[in-house]
């Protein structure tokens, strides 16, 4: 019986490599299925995230600032005579 | 019989039928050899082709099946130095077909209306172009209108990732930046100076693609995409569209054929702005001529006329020869230099240094020229890097010229005093005013945004700290009640130097045709802005300097000194 345990033993290990394989193969399969998921989706939010950027320096652009500051809300730049300069630290 | 028991289970009536017609053993024997035979013919192949050419036919198989496709690299964007966007890439499809495939198709084009394309162009595009394996249909298509053309699986279309480059300032930082080609790649401004950093590098995977090369799987990455970096620019958004605003209106106003205007921060050497007239939207590609996108304010050359004159007196202040204060005889008004006649516009008389600078006397700043040794006025000017090319690697920089002083004569050392007989772009002029603003040091120019914890370059000393200071209370002067007056910010302590040069054309200047120029720096006590502002070819409403340059300094000053928190 002692003879053949050291064979059986092999064969055995054997046995669970080769299931091992196949699993390790699935579970890889698996997982670059996954990523290939996860890395579109990154695509997909750095393509927002671009559009968002444009769009918002589009809207913060500072001629649309200007001109609704100066339509919509009526702001005009203060003349000299309007503005008090005030040194915190006493003399300027 | 040795083969009777095999039939044993069958009734009777059908063994006596099969008796009858069974075959000879040697045609039973022959029949099972050829099927031998069969088998071994076919493990023979299998193994030849499974052991023996295994390698070859698994690299065949590969190659019909498996691709390495590229995938594309974002390349980083341009930030201005609060962190603003300036230059962004943006993901786009291009789509592109294979003529063969694509021509089965015909009778689906119509669909193809979405992209704008009617059949008629369709053919056109692929009239002499048949044989070919790859035509792009469009490029940079807006992915979702790019996913809907897909939807169709028309035959022999495919879409291809690729980046395009968007300027959400357009026009305002449209010199500066420069742009990229179709492939992202830097043709112009920052974008080429800095295309190394900015650009990625692209990766590959493979994938498994199908009898019509539609990409099925992808099997493994290769080498992932490194996607560029992003650049923090030294210009200032804001800053930049007063300039560019302010500039626009001058150049209209005025009907100058041309304009720039530079921002810059001496003591760090940062470009804050620069603008020119006549711009371009660098989002529309058909607006791309060389005469507009050109940087003017780095690539054009022009006589610097009266604002070198701040040169040519520190130079005289630096030697020792004069102070401020010294007295300089400019009667008659005019000065004969070896049958060149230097004139001033009326006889100022008697007066001070500072008053030559004030009123912007030829004569007054000849005599002080000439009392200098001409490589002592040279080396001034060379130091404050006239002549000298590459000053701020920005590309296709024009270097100036500046004629070495073993070849000036006396009359050219004294039109060099007042700007004739040189030539430098506006940036270089501004860069070399900086000197002033520094106490006497020339910092490097830089684009990119200092960061808290680098140590600033050092400077080059090009004239001492005393006459540096010495020359901006005297150009604090000229706009107090000098040529500058318009260049006034309220509040603020500004000083300037206001330049009107005739134009030089084939055989001499023109009568009527000017460049006006103003260039100052505030606050006066400590310089932490200056701004040159350059007109070209005024001609309504003033060609002065003093008239046309100075008013558009002042209110791009006042902008960016409030923009900056600067107090007064």
């Amino acid at each position: 019986m002692i003879k053949y345990f050291l064979p059986l033993l092999l064969a055995a290990l054997c046995f669970m490599s080769a299931l091992a394989l196949v699993l390790v193969r699935h579970e890889n399969r698996l997982l670059f299925v996954e990523l290939q998921k996860l890395q579109n989706a990154r695509d997909e939010l750095d393509s927002d995230w671009s559009r968002l950027q444009l769009e918002y320096s589009t809207l913060a652009n500072p001629a649309r600032v200007d001109r609704l500051a100066r339509r919509q809300l009526g702001m005009y730049l203060p003349a000299p005579e309007e503005v008090v300069v005030i040194h915190l630290s006493g003399t300027p | 019989v040795a083969d009777t028991p095999r039939i044993a289970g069958i009734p009777r009536r059908q063994r006596a039928h099969l008796e009858e017609r069974r075959a000879p053993p040697s045609r039973f024997h022959w029949l099972l050899a050829l099927f031998a035979v069969a088998v071994l013919i076919l493990v023979g192949r299998a193994l030849y082709l499974h052991v023996m050419h295994r390698e070859f036919l698994q690299q065949q198989g590969d190659a019909r099946l498996l691709r390495v496709v590229p995938i594309a690299a974002h390349r980083g964007r341009l930030l201005d130095r609060n962190g603003e966007a300036l230059a962004v890439s943006t993901p786009v499809d291009s789509l592109w077909i294979k003529p063969a495939d694509f021509i089965q198709a015909r009778a689906r084009w119509p669909e193809l209306h979405l992209l704008g394309l009617t059949p008629a162009a369709i053919d056109k595009l692929l009239r002499g172009r048949m044989g070919r394996e790859f035509v792009y249909l469009q490029r940079h298509v807006k992915p979702h209108l790019a996913a809907q053309i897909m939807a169709l699986q028309l035959p022999g279309l495919f879409a291809q990732r690729e980046y395009r480059r968007y300027y959400p300032n357009g026009e305002i930082t449209a010199h500066a930046l420069g742009f990229t080609n179709i492939d992202d790649i830097g043709q112009e401004g920052l974008e080429l100076a800095f295309n190394d950093a900015l650009q990625g590098i692209p990766g590959s995977k493979r994938v498994i693609q199908n009898r019509h090369g539609h990409i099925i799987a992808d099997v493994e990455n290769i080498q992932m995409p490194r996607p560029g970096k992003d650049v923090r620019l030294s210009i200032d958004r804001r800053i930049s569209y007063l300039a560019y605003r302010e500039l626009n209106e001058a150049v209209t106003r005025h009907r100058a054929k041309a304009g720039s205007l530079v921002v810059l921060a001496p003591d760090t050497g940062e470009i804050l702005a620069l603008v020119n007239q006549p711009g371009y939207n660098p989002n529309n590609r058909r607006e791309l001529h060389g005469s507009r996108y050109r940087n003017r304010a780095v690539t054009d050359v022009f006589e610097p006329g009266s604002t070198m004159k701040s040169f040519s007196i520190a130079a005289g202040l630096d030697s020792g020869k004069y102070l401020p204060a010294t007295v300089v005889d400019t009667s008659p008004g005019t000065l004969r230099v070896r049958g060149y006649t230097v004139r001033d516009p009326r006889n100022y008389g008697r007066m001070s240094v500072t008053e030559v600078l004030k009123k912007s006397s030829n004569v007054g700043t000849s005599k002080i020229a000439l009392a200098l040794e001409p490589q002592q006025f040279w080396h001034i000017l060379n130091k404050a890097g006239f002549g000298v090319p590459g000053g701020s690697g920005f590309p296709g920089e024009a270097s100036g010229m500046l004629p070495f002083y073993r070849d000036w004569r006396p009359s050219s050392q004294a039109s060099m005093s007042f700007g004739y007989g040189l030539n430098t772009t506006l940036l270089q002029l501004a860069h070399a005013y900086t000197i002033f603003a520094n106490d006497g040091e020339l910092r490097p120019l830089r684009f990119v945004a200092t960061s808290a914890e680098e140590t600033p370059l050092p400077g080059v000393p090009v004239i001492s700290a005393a006459t540096a200071r010495a020359m901006r209370t005297m150009l604090e002067a000229a706009v107090i009640d000098g040529t500058g007056k318009l260049a006034q910010v309220p509040r603020y302590r500004i000083a300037g130097k206001t330049g009107t040069a005739h134009k030089a054309i084939k055989g001499g200047y023109a009568k009527d045709s000017y460049t006006a120029l103003f260039i100052g720096m505030a606050p006066a006590a400590r310089p932490r802005l200056l701004v040159a502002v350059f007109l070209d070819e005024p001609r309504v409403g003033g060609h002065y300097g003093g008239e046309v340059a100075a008013p558009v300094f002042a209110t791009v000053m006042g902008g960016a000194l409030r923009l900056l928190n600067i107090a007064p």
